[in-house]
């Protein structure tokens, strides 16, 4: 009955792929569709995608007096890739000060603006960042106000110099996810799920967007917005055929952290009605992710946070490769060179206390699924991993050595006073290898969240938020800046449709 | 004399008639059994017992089956008991075992001849949401009913379908090889 989530996969696909023939073909008439007479419904403010941007799109625009917002999800399920991610959160501080309380040193917004900048390869544009950082501790203060817990924990992630990375206590995005759609369905915003959109309505080519068309449980209907659309529909990390047509080499072999219906095809639509899009083929491999579907489950928590305290990552011999808290791009590439799947996490029993009070727990849980293998050596583990004792437990020693001296003279990591020493077990594995996770590229925004048309002006009454924008990560994206980036640009979108005059 | 006459007249009469009608209609469910056979038909006016009455002639009752004139979903569990490989939990679409435990269409459906998926919450006024996650507890590597994504907030159709066969939504992303009735 209804449809199935085969079938909105499927649908998702065929209508993406068919929006890009379309579009590549130069047909005319896919891009002059005249927007209709009559409209099925009339609301304030429409918007698409039920993350983290759309939802706190949907929380701010009521908050700031529109009252007939709807948000229209394609999937049957809501939350999209933000209610399964693992929560990081990049802030240089918050009013819970976590830095602050576990003495992990200093931070500030400039650090902050710095590191996104350099871990994007100064692609990044330098406005979006600026409402990034200035911005993403009073986003976090907004869901801690609205009942967000955050979890006993402070982390750096790769490509950050500061301990920044906040998540909730429990569940990962799920712990900021149901916070923002109480907010939502408190202001009286309207969630609709199996609701996708196959068309963006525009007046003219220099008018403003309308209104959209959504296939709905019912049928096809045209949904006028009095105020603004918002488009806060995600990635295409998903569409094998729209992510090889900007980066060939990201095949159909390459596993993705995403949901299914990450497929883009909002994207098309924007793009058609005259949107610009940028830095398209910076797609992001996320390498923790687990080997075999490359889901980002509980336990590649692990390798994310584990790096900031001491983890360190080997492959199938045994040995070090990369400089484990250098940045995403970096490691992922460095995995893939390696030749063999997968490579290992290796993390000891005393810190376990550092990745959060459940921590202890979610190992536990990790080695009876078999996704955590456990050894009281590391002769042990290597025999539970089945990879060569000797050598690991030379490269083991080597890195105890390096860590005294506080220099890595193989790959340059830098150790930090949070790290710990690896000559006491038990140790812990955790397999890790990269899958397609994230879209840096996307529509082009103002800082006010804006979409962009080909000349750089503004698109009278439409904005995007969160993944379906480019241009604030660069060539690569930090761990945590994505779901800051969603929260504070999803509230600026939110605000700003809400003033629009209906 | 003449009246128990007359009466016996139109009894035979009523009786050729329904024998004629029997036929047309056996002949017509064996014209439409092409269509049958993909798709049987979800007719408002069943009864559970009745197989016919939506399948035609394929019943999928294996040959020997006992009939199901009168049988109610608890004399099943008999012959499948829950676990045994006999069990029926994920082989037979689910309004049959609604149907066998005497719901009708109207149960879950306003209107059965024009028929609209209901929500979840017309589920839960007969199964409650604490009940249902505390039955699939020990289920394993993990409750099913207990996602880390949603809680018990998961719309029920996600994974079991009335009229189609039943899925296991997880496993688009997860490894968790769970039988769904």
């Amino acid at each position: 009955m209804g449809l199935n989530r085969r079938d909105i996969l499927k649908s998702g696909l065929a209508a993406g792929a068919a929006a890009g023939a379309t579009l590549a073909a130069g047909d005319a008439n896919a891009v002059d569709r005249k927007p209709p007479t009559k409209w099925d419904e009339t609301v304030d403010v429409l918007i698409v995608g039920s993350g983290y941007a759309g939802l706190a799109a949907a929380a701010s625009a009521t908050a700031n007096g529109a009252k007939d917002v709807v948000v229209l999800e394609k999937m049957p399920t809501w939350g999209g890739n933000s209610i399964i991610n693992g929560g990081g959160f990049a802030a240089w501080d918050s009013e819970a000060h976590l830095r602050q309380k576990f003495n992990r040193g200093e931070d500030s917004t400039k650090q902050h603006f710095e590191d996104t900048l350099k871990g994007g390869d100064f692609y990044n544009d330098p406005e979006l960042v600026r409402v990034l950082v200035d911005n993403a501790s009073s986003a976090m203060n907004w869901l801690i106000d609205n009942g967000v817990e955050l979890k006993d924990y402070i982390g750096r992630v790769g490509g950050h110099t500061a301990y920044r990375d906040h998540n909730p206590s429990a569940g990962g995005g799920r712990g900021y996810m149901v916070i923002l759609k109480k907010m939502a369905d408190g202001g009286g915003a309207k969630l609709r799920t199996r609701n996708k959109v196959t068309w963006i309505w525009r007046a003219a080519n220099d008018g403003p967007v309308l209104g959209l068309e959504v296939e709905t449980p019912k049928g096809k209907q045209n949904i006028r917005a009095r105020k603004a659309v918002v488009l806060a529909s995600g990635g295409f990390g998903q569409n094998v055929e729209m992510r090889q047509s900007e980066n060939p080499a990201l095949t159909a072999a390459y596993n993705c952290t995403n949901q299914p219906g990450t497929t883009g095809e909002v994207i098309r639509y924007a793009k058609a009605i005259g949107a610009d899009a940028l830095q398209m083929c910076f797609i992001q491999l996320l390498p923790y992710a687990e080997p075999d579907k490359g889901r980002w489950d509980d336990f590649a928590f692990f390798n994310v946070a584990g790096p900031s305290f001491g983890m360190f990552v080997v492959n199938k011999k045994g040995r070090r490769f990369v400089n484990e808290l250098d940045k995403r791009d970096v490691v992922a590439a460095a995995q893939i060179a390696t030749g063999e799947k997968p490579t290992f996490g290796i993390f000891t029993e005393r810190m376990i206390p550092s990745f959060g009070s459940k921590a202890k727990q979610d190992v536990e849980r990790g080695m009876s699924q078999g996704r955590i293998v456990k050894g009281n050596t590391i002769g042990e583990l290597a025999q539970g991993l089945g990879i060569p004792s000797a050598t690991l437990e030379e490269t083991t020693r080597k890195l105890v050595q390096y860590a005294k001296a506080g220099k890595d003279p193989e790959f340059g990591k830098p150790f930090t006073a949070a790290m710990m020493p690896l000559d006491e077990g038990p140790y812990y594995a955790v397999p890790m290898w990269p899958a397609v996770h994230h879209c840096s590229g996307g529509l082009r925004v103002n800082p006010r969240a804006q979409v962009l048309d080909a000349f750089l002006k503004p698109i009278a009454r439409f904005y995007a938020a969160g993944e379906v924008t480019g241009g604030l990560h660069g060539s690569n994206r930090l761990g945590g800046n994505a779901t800051a980036e969603g929260v504070v640009f999803g509230r600026i979108a939110g605000a700003n449709a809400a003033a629009e005059k209906a | 004399m003449m009246s128990q006459r007359a009466n016996q007249d139109v009894r035979r009469q009523l009786a050729w008639l329904c024998v004629v009608v029997a036929c047309a209609v056996m002949m017509w469910g064996t014209a439409s059994i092409s269509f049958a056979q993909s798709k049987p038909k979800l007719l408002p006016t069943a009864k559970p017992s009745e197989c016919a009455s939506c399948h035609g002639k394929t019943i999928p009752l294996p040959t020997g089956h006992s009939a199901l004139t009168n049988k109610k979903l608890s004399d099943c569990s008999g012959c499948h008991p829950r676990g045994d490989s006999t069990s029926l939990r994920g082989k037979l679409p689910l309004f049959h075992n609604h149907l066998l435990a005497g719901l009708t269409c109207k149960s879950c459906h306003d209107n059965p001849r024009k028929p609209e998926p209901p929500a979840s919450t017309k589920c839960l006024t007969c199964h409650t949401g604490d009940a249902i996650l505390a039955a699939t507890a020990q289920v394993k590597p993990t409750n099913p009913h207990g996602s880390p994504h949603y809680g018990k907030e998961n719309d029920c159709n996600l994974c079991h379908h009335q009229h189609g066969k039943s899925e296991n939504f997880c496993s688009q992303c997860h490894v968790f090889k769970f039988t769904v009735p």
